[in-house]
């Protein structure tokens, strides 16, 4: 079934067919640095986008990430700038975006709220605290601080980026975890039906949480590699994410027949927008075109994907080599 | 069956707002002001038009964010045209048809390729503020000529002509939804899609139409953009999206059942708009403001999501 079935390599066509005709225009675009630049870009939005894939699994939406990218950043940053170590100031980060996502998790799976609802009213509480922690707007700087927190983007571990280091490890551990292990056989088999994974013992509630948990904590990791990428805490830089993730997260469900959220789709949805946004940049459009772009891209790699593209003679073939 | 009961679940929202009210009203002398509720009026109505649109569409089972970027179109195109000397009857008329086609589009995206309705609205938002952007370049434009500026400082009975619009609206919508059989219609294809099609409803069709009808709502609220500011403001309504979508959700906490519709969507907006207005005059600084409106939702909803009993999926 899946061999005979071109929609499932749109998105690997589109992302081609979009590098090509970038490198076409522009000979840079192919550049080492740009190369460099376009994977850093993917392995700082994967873990957000892939968290919100894994709460798609479940039927669910995240949208804390929204101020959460922002919030944790500044969380990290003013502990930083208060002497506190490197190791401190992430873990502090780390627990508050465990703790983030743990309310998300209990007031949806144990509450039975509405995850849209939740994760905006989680969104705007995260908003103020950004505004309570920044004055209203002002990024906490950690210019000239020992640290190190500003190396956490720039270090290389055998000349391979932390960022991406990191990023390959996330796609590899989700990857085993949802395809190859029971808790992810039993998270999918959660989304799909509740009343039957219910009948078949899994302990449903649990494991939805457990999704919004995933999310908040894959967030983490993005939030650290953007606040150390300006060596500040910025505030509200979450939203410009955030559509983009839930983008590419959707996005990977048209890779499968059954429409099931998954790794390498959410991966390719995110190298896509951000070859695009690159490019553009390169090109030199005005900003707003790469709003545009990205909206028109998603939408024709969306129809490209809803089009029969089997002829009616293999249909029919398939049909009758069915009933045989 | 007695009709006009408060369920339990309403309780808590109606409380929360009546003990806000009382609480503003004594800690702030100009909360109550005949000045500071028409200021209010003039705020709720940015957030009530584009929210009865969604609830529109949210009740027929489908969703919708590109609304703001379908304001932000209407809006500048109504300021370009404008300023390129079209008399204003026939720039609102190719504004009005401009919305609606946006939104329909929508509708038969969602349809015809059944793409998810989050996706296609998140691609089409994008699209469709890029295109606002790609007109004001970014910037804050404002119409030229007498037009617009009338209607902004027109005083119809002491009410400005934006409340007006909205209470007419919100007056017509309601009408439009409870005592037609096309709202019914609309009711019925959200209900229960598969109950529908076997009596006869043409589901697809009244999709289209309930988008349709957001775009017809999104071209009232940029027109309101449009006067009241003077100007469009690049992604003035994207701004107040979340707000919008929030006020539907309020709505549906408040009504008795449990569901989405016109009147509740308004109230939802209200809701959101006094709650902002009465804080700000108590003094609390705005950086507050929405982290109470937050834990406000939480509490509101967690009354009536406790009692339903089983988890909630999208789709």
């Amino acid at each position: 079934m899946k061999s005979g079935n071109i929609k499932a390599y749109v998105m690997l066509i589109a992302v081609i067919s979009v590098i090509v005709l970038f490198a076409l225009i522009n000979r840079s675009f192919l550049s080492i640095a740009n190369i460099e630049e376009v994977v850093m870009r993917v392995s700082v939005l994967a873990p957000i986008a892939l968290g919100i894939m894994v709460v798609l699994i479940v039927k669910g939406i995240d949208l804390s990430p929204g101020t959460s990218i922002g919030l944790l950043g500044i969380l990290a940053a003013s502990r930083i700038e208060q002497g506190t170590s490197l190791a401190g100031g992430l873990l502090f980060a780390l627990l508050f975006a465990l703790i983030i996502g743990s309310l998300n998790g209990i007031l949806i799976a144990r509450f039975n709220m509405n995850p849209f609802i939740t994760t905006l009213a989680m969104m705007f509480i995260g908003m103020s605290m950004e505004k309570v922690l920044t004055q209203g707007g002002l990024p906490i700087y950690l210019y000239g601080d020992s640290s190190g927190f500003d190396r956490l983007y720039r270090v290389s571990i055998v000349g391979i980026p932390l960022p991406i280091v990191i990023f390959v490890l996330i796609a590899a551990g989700l990857y085993i975890l949802l395809e190859y292990t029971n808790y992810g056989r039993r998270l999918y088999a959660s989304g799909m039906s509740i009343r039957g994974a219910v009948n078949a013992g899994i302990p449903v509630r649990k494991y939805f949480a457990s999704a919004y948990i995933i999310s908040s904590f894959l967030v983490f990791f993005s939030s650290m590699f953007i606040a150390s990428k300006v060596r500040s805490g910025q505030p509200l830089v979450g939203q410009s994410y955030l559509w983009d993730a839930i983008g590419a997260a959707y996005l990977s469900t048209i890779l499968s027949d059954t429409k099931r959220p998954n790794v390498m789709g959410t991966i390719l949805g995110v190298v896509l927008l951000a070859v695009i946004t690159n490019g553009l940049t390169m090109l030199g459009l005005a900003f707003y075109w790469k709003t545009f772009a990205r909206g028109f891209l998603i939408l024709f790699v969306l129809l490209a994907s809803t089009m029969d593209s089997t002829p009616v003679w293999m249909k029919k073939r398939e049909n009758g080599a069915e009933t045989v | 069956m007695t009709k006009k009961r408060i369920q339990s679940t309403q309780i808590l929202p109606i409380g929360i707002f009546v003990v806000c009210f009382i609480i503003f009203s004594l800690f702030s002398h100009s909360f109550l002001s005949l000045y500071n509720m028409k200021s209010v009026m003039e705020l709720v109505t940015f957030v009530a038009l584009p929210a009865m649109g969604l609830a529109i569409v949210m009740l027929t089972g489908y969703f919708d964010l590109s609304f703001v970027g379908v304001i932000g179109v209407s809006s500048v195109l109504m300021i370009e045209l404008v300023n390129a000397g079209v008399p204003p009857v026939l720039v609102l008329v190719i504004a009005l048809i401009a919305s609606v086609l946006m939104e329909a589009l929508n509708g038969f995206l969602i349809i015809r390729f059944k793409i998810h309705p989050w996706l296609c609205t998140i691609a089409t938002m994008l699209i469709y503020l890029g295109l606002e952007k790609a007109v004001s370049k970014g910037d804050y434009i404002s119409p030229q000529g007498e037009f617009f500026n009338a209607v902004r400082f027109s005083n119809i009975l002491g009410l400005s002509a934006v409340i007006w619009i909205m209470i007419i609206t919100v007056l017509i919508m309601i009408v439009i939804m409870s005592k037609t059989t096309l709202g019914t219609y609309l009711y019925a294809t959200g209900g229960n899609r598969e109950a529908a099609k076997k009596v006869g409803i043409n589901v697809d069709k009244y999709a289209i139409i309930a988008y349709s009808t957001a775009g017809v709502l999104s071209w009232v609220s940029s027109f309101c953009y449009v006067s009241q500011l003077s100007g469009y403001p690049p992604e003035a309504a994207y701004i107040n999206q979340l707000e919008v979508i929030l006020a539907v959700f309020f709505g549906m906490a408040l009504s008795r059942k449990g569901v989405i519709n016109i009147w509740g969507a308004f109230l939802g907006a209200a809701y959101v708009g006094f709650l902002a207005s009465g804080l700000g005059l108590m003094g609390v600084s705005s950086y507050w403001i929405k982290l109470v409106e937050g834990l406000l939702v939480v509490f509101v909803i967690l009354g009536t999501s406790m009692k339903n009993g089983s988890l909630v999926q999208l789709d």
